[in-house]
């Protein structure tokens, strides 16, 4: 689904990304981890086409990606949501995410009214409905509870039919309630959809990863499944502090 | 949405009762001024297509105004009276303009973006002074109206007020038609947030810079009916303060608003008329004739106030977010 080669990108004598290998199987869940200042913000960025690598390689799908800018990755079907919250504020939710569906709804119809587009409402509703948002579909994302914010993000992302949902902490800022309320969202949409989970809550990314790559001074020290990870003693000690 | 239906029928109803009435009372001054206001009102509504959904703070929106009133002009001049001709040509060259402004101008944003569109539209102002064979920096009689066969006369001062009234009516539901389009809510997306938009799958440079051409054209047919409205052409329509005056227009009436652009156009040219008039009632209380040009002291004032107090402008009064 998705392979990194080589990815290197330094600003100035700091390499954020030193050479990551890296790569994603259709169906699993991936998530990657890395204490603060890892690189893990500037690999995310490299895949999703924010930003692109000194040199190495993005393999999307079976298409070389690398040169490829964001938007057109994601009409390739890789979606990605924000650390920071990013919606739109003077939107309503339904707004929000019927917006997302027209992104994979291609260029016909420009001129069509969009509000009360059924083909654009209906999915919206669905992707709303998805996410827990069901009955605040009217409400602008401003008036919306962070954590309510997070999930609309979500919604938005699984809006475009995404091939590879890209989540840069979903779980940033959130008390545990909410915390609780979007590990369970992630587990079930887990099952149908292939994810790269960036995150730094623990709980959450035992719970739901199959997989993990540990990101150390933008090297990729270990890949493995979560409990292999745990027991690791390379990663207990670069990571988790231990020695 | 239904009072404010009401109030666009109570609105219309009034500039279209306001010939007659203004005819009987002998006031034919009145029909003058709010023709003026309504082609002016053209250029805000163009205007507030890229300023208010698009947020693209364009400084040099006069610059259409010009080329659609030098495209009548110089049409005219050289014995190209057909006003279809005319109309089209005015708008098709402030369109073509406005592409190659766009195209530079969009991949800047913020103070860059301003500067550059301010730059481009003093660029067309010198090229105005520097046109002698069409008057130079005193810019260019019309020669004759533009001519619609037998159709439209606009040499009937109320046919042609009707016609700025249809027109301005035309494009406050033309824009209104393109921001809730499919398209219309990309461009109102990349101005509440690029990077999502982005991520979305949109770029946001394409939508940019084809509602930056539809504003254009359709400022450029204001500056065809301002032409045929002054019959007279000078560079001074493209001047900054001039596409100063648009931006207040739609500031001082509520960006991103439908009716907002109209009602700041009202608003402006009523303010500077009163001001005029109540400078030169002023003026002999302390000895002097004529103070009317010192109109814009009063203005800037009267707008600061008008921003601090009527932050979504004055649409805003009538007009509260749903949710």
């Amino acid at each position: 689904m998705l392979e990194v080669r080589g990815l290197t990108k330094a600003f100035g004598a700091l390499r954020a990304c030193d050479g990551i290998d890296f790569e994603v199987r259709e169906g699993e869940t991936h998530a990657v981890i890395g204490p603060n200042g890892a690189g893990t913000t500037t690999f995310i960025s490299q895949l999703a086409g924010n930003l692109l690598p000194d040199s190495g390689s993005v393999h999307f799908a079976g298409s070389d990606v690398t040169r490829l800018p964001a938007p057109q990755r994601a009409r390739m079907g890789l979606a990605r949501s924000f650390q920071i919250t990013s919606v739109y504020p003077d939107f309503t939710a339904l707004d929000n995410v019927a917006l997302a569906v027209q992104a994979r709804s291609g260029r016909t119809g420009f001129w069509k009214a969009a509000r009360g587009d059924a083909s654009l409402v209906e999915p919206a509703k669905q992707a709303l409905q998805a996410v827990g948002l069901g009955e605040r579909t009217h409400v602008f994302a401003a008036n919306l509870s962070h954590g309510e914010q997070r999930q609309l993000e979500v919604a938005m992302a699984l809006a475009t039919e995404p091939r590879l949902l890209l989540l840069d902490e979903p779980m940033a800022g959130m008390g545990t309630e909410e915390s609780q309320r979007m590990i369970t969202l992630l587990s079930r949409l887990k099952q149908t959809k292939t994810i790269i989970l960036v995150e730094h809550d623990m709980d959450a990314v035992f719970r739901l990863a199959d997989r993990i790559s540990v990101l150390v001074y933008g090297r990729v020290i270990a890949t493995d499944t979560p409990e292999r990870i745990r027991a690791n003693t390379e990663v207990r000690k670069a990571y988790l502090g231990e020695d | 949405m239904r009072s404010r239906l009401i109030l666009w029928v109570l609105a219309i109803a009034l500039l279209v009762a306001l010939p007659p009435v203004m005819t009987a009372i002998g006031q034919t001054f009145y029909i003058d001024l709010v023709r003026r206001i309504m082609i002016l009102a053209i250029a805000a509504v163009s205007l507030n297509l890229i300023l208010g959904y698009g947020g693209l703070v364009s400084f040099g929106h006069a610059a259409y105004l010009g080329i659609g009133a030098y495209s009548v002009g110089i049409l005219a001049f050289y014995g190209f009276t057909n006003g279809w001709l005319q109309w089209a040509v005015a708008i098709g060259a402030s369109a073509l303009v406005a592409l190659a402004i766009g195209a530079v101008s969009i991949r800047t944003s913020g103070v860059y973006f301003i500067m550059i569109t301010l730059a481009f539209t003093q660029m067309l102002y010198y090229l105005g002074i520097s046109l002698e064979e069409f008057g130079g920096d005193d810019g260019m009689r019309l020669k004759a109206k533009s001519q619609f066969a037998g159709l439209i006369d606009l040499r009937e001062p109320i046919t042609f007020y009707y016609l700025a009234l249809v027109l301005m009516l035309a494009s406050v539901y033309l824009v209104y038609r393109i921001v809730n389009s499919r398209f219309g809510v990309v461009l109102r997306a990349a101005k509440s947030n690029e990077a999502r938009t982005r991520a979305i799958g949109f770029p946001p440079y394409p939508y940019r810079l084809a509602a930056f051409v539809m504003a254009g054209a359709m400022c450029g047919l204001a500056g065809a009916l301002y032409a045929n409205h002054t019959n007279y052409i000078v560079p001074g329509l493209m001047s900054w303060q001039h596409s100063g005056d648009l931006m207040f227009m739609v500031i001082l009436g509520g960006m991103a608003s439908t009716a907002g652009p109209v009602l700041g156009a009202f608003a402006f040219i009523f303010t500077e008329e009163f001001l005029k008039v109540l400078l030169n009632w002023v003026a002999p209380i302390f000895g002097k004739r004529d103070w009317a040009e010192y109109w814009a002291i009063l203005m800037g004032p009267v707008l600061v106030l008008s921003v601090i107090f009527f932050r979504r402008g004055l649409a805003g009064i009538f007009y509260k977010p749903d949710a």
